[in-house]
């Protein structure tokens, strides 16, 4: 029944999302609600390894900003079909994921998080100095002539970033209720104990590591025909590896609905401060906020609700 | 001629420069009760964590129902049936009592075929070991025995050939040991070998068959608890000269 449900509730939301562009005119509006989505895919494959297992991954930016290149050189040689592009950056940015699993996951806890870190430095240095996908100075992209169905481009794209996003939340949430999501949990509550209960703790870590690298490299696949101009700085922005984080852990990191609800807030309250304040204050309000809920609230909104509804109980 | 079940032969453990083990040998028989005792710092944490798989020992092998499992990681020693107690107890904190049991019900003993009834499985365990109240809560609200009673109860969720319980009485009350005493035995009478290492004499007496000292890295004696208490090296171990 309750899979029924979830499945009824994503058909709805993609269905929905249609149904709004035979409406809504405002070109600003897509434009906007893509970011958003961008978010919830970012948010929820950084739960994934983040929250399921407990490995925080600061270099978010560079699984993205992967997924975005690997499109700009694909683009530039090959195809500009959006769905090969979209396969080949989950393809590339799992096979990171697989990599730097490998390579740093037997260096528990913050020594991790430190490696991801490197790993996004690493890149955009690699990135500036490729001429090819235009080096420091960036890259302009042209996007395919528009659809039949969408009155533009952008229009076409969100939708798609809305089916990614379902796609990822549902995938996310199988992962929850699944045996590996157990295993999961087990390796963030106790690694040490786990790999003495049977749970294969080296194989479970990487599966996360790809799935959340592909994911991530997925959202970033559509990003050259969404910004038609791709520079390293703004592929590779502190914004992505900040949100990517902060939306989970102010939603609830140990819940599929937490990333959906961080993002979502996050994500649009930036939109808004973009418009009617300026830019430059979003990070301070991520900051802000996650300081805040890492006091007040460390099992964010998802766990503050639970717990206020067990007192009033 | 009884089967032996764990054989450890010149097992070698360094840190550093530091020797914790230096060459230990010693056979587990299939349904024993085994006690391993020895001052603190003599090697007993060290040797059973290279037994479950938790380190590898530099040279030496260990051999577990007939299989050289030397290399294997922590995770297939499991499965193959060696589940521990640790003496800091590791629970899953975020889990139920009920779900600490199904993680290595589902990953251990049912390895290879999902869709088992582990809810079910678990429990049974947990009846047996008298932690079936607490089944719903997490470990957050367990007491100190019963955090020791989570331990074995997990361990023996992972249907263990044998069990290893490290210190799972220290720090408990008389009545208490009694309690672990008596779940200790319980298992053993269901066929399970169980090596116990344990600082508080009167278990460790009361419950082994055959008890193997360490000092230092080294075993130094070996034998009934009758004979290793009246053993003058054990002796001068823990008393000095």
């Amino acid at each position: 029944m309750r899979r029924f449900a979830f499945l009824a509730g994503a058909i709805g939301v993609i269905a929905l999302g249609l149904l709004v562009t035979r409406v809504v005119d405002n070109q600003y509006y897509y434009f906007a609600a893509y970011v958003v989505f961008q978010y919830v895919v970012l948010a929820t494959a950084w739960n994934i390894l983040g929250g399921y297992a407990g490995y925080v991954n600061f270099g978010s930016a560079a699984f993205f900003a992967l997924g975005a290149y690997t499109s700009v050189v694909l683009i530039q040689a090959v195809t500009t079909h959006l769905v090969v592009l979209l396969v080949a950056g989950g393809l590339v940015s799992g096979l990171l994921g697989l990599g730097i699993g490998y390579l740093t996951l037997r260096l528990r806890g913050v020594f991790f998080s430190i490696a991801t870190l490197a790993l996004a430095v690493v890149l955009q240095t690699m990135v500036i100095n490729w001429e090819y996908v235009g080096g420091a100075r960036g890259i302009t992209v042209s996007r395919p002539a528009s659809l039949p169905l969408f009155s533009n481009y952008v229009e076409f794209l969100c939708i798609v970033m809305l089916a990614l996003a379902v796609g990822t939340v549902a995938l996310a949430r199988w992962i929850q209720r699944s045996w590996l999501g157990r295993g999961l949990a087990a390796i963030r509550d106790n690694e040490d104990a786990a790999e003495c209960m049977g749970v294969p703790t080296l194989r479970l870590k990487l599966v996360a590591t790809t799935v959340s690298g592909a994911l991530m490299g997925i959202a970033g696949a559509p990003f050259p025909y969404y910004v038609t101009f791709v520079e390293p700085s703004a592929a590779f922005d502190l914004n992505y590896a900040v949100n990517a984080l902060a939306m989970p852990m102010i939603g609830g990191t140990t819940t599929w609905a937490g990333p959906i609800i961080g993002a979502v807030l996050l994500g649009t309250a930036q939109q808004v401060a973009t418009v009617t304040i300026s830019s430059a204050l979003n990070l301070l309000i991520v900051g802000v906020l996650l300081v805040l809920f890492v006091i007040l609230a460390p099992e964010g909104i998802v766990g503050l609700t639970r717990r206020l509804a067990r007192q009033a109980a | 001629m009884v089967d032996v079940l764990l054989d450890v032969r010149d097992v070698v453990k360094r840190f550093g420069g530091f020797q914790a083990l230096s060459g230990v040998s010693l056979e587990v028989r299939q349904g024993e009760r085994f006690g391993l005792i020895g001052p603190n710092g003599s090697g007993k944490t060290t040797l059973i964590n290279c037994i479950s798989g938790a380190l590898r020992n530099e040279s030496g092998s260990i051999r577990f129902a007939g299989r050289d499992i030397t290399t294997l990681p922590a995770h297939r020693r499991t499965r193959l049936g060696i589940a521990r107690s640790f003496q800091i107890p590791k629970p899953f904190a975020s889990m139920t009592v009920l779900e600490n049991l199904c993680i290595p019900l589902e990953y251990a003993a049912h390895a290879h075929s999902h869709g088992a009834d582990v809810a079910k499985e678990a429990m049974e365990i947990l009846d047996l070991i008298g932690l079936a109240p607490k089944a719903r809560i997490t470990p957050s609200g367990l007491t100190q025995i019963e955090m020791r009673k989570l331990e074995l109860a997990r361990a023996m969720a992972a249907r263990p050939k044998l069990l290893i319980s490290d210190e799972a009485m220290a720090g408990l009350s008389s009545a208490e040991v009694d309690d672990i005493l008596e779940i200790l035995f319980a298992l053993n009478a269901r066929g399970i070998t169980i090596i116990m290492i344990e600082h508080i004499m009167r278990a460790v007496m009361r419950f082994s068959e055959r008890i193997v000292v360490l000092d230092a890295g080294e075993k130094i004696a070996e034998g009934a608890p009758d004979t290793i208490v009246a053993n003058k090296a054990v002796e001068k171990a823990y008393l000095g000269e």
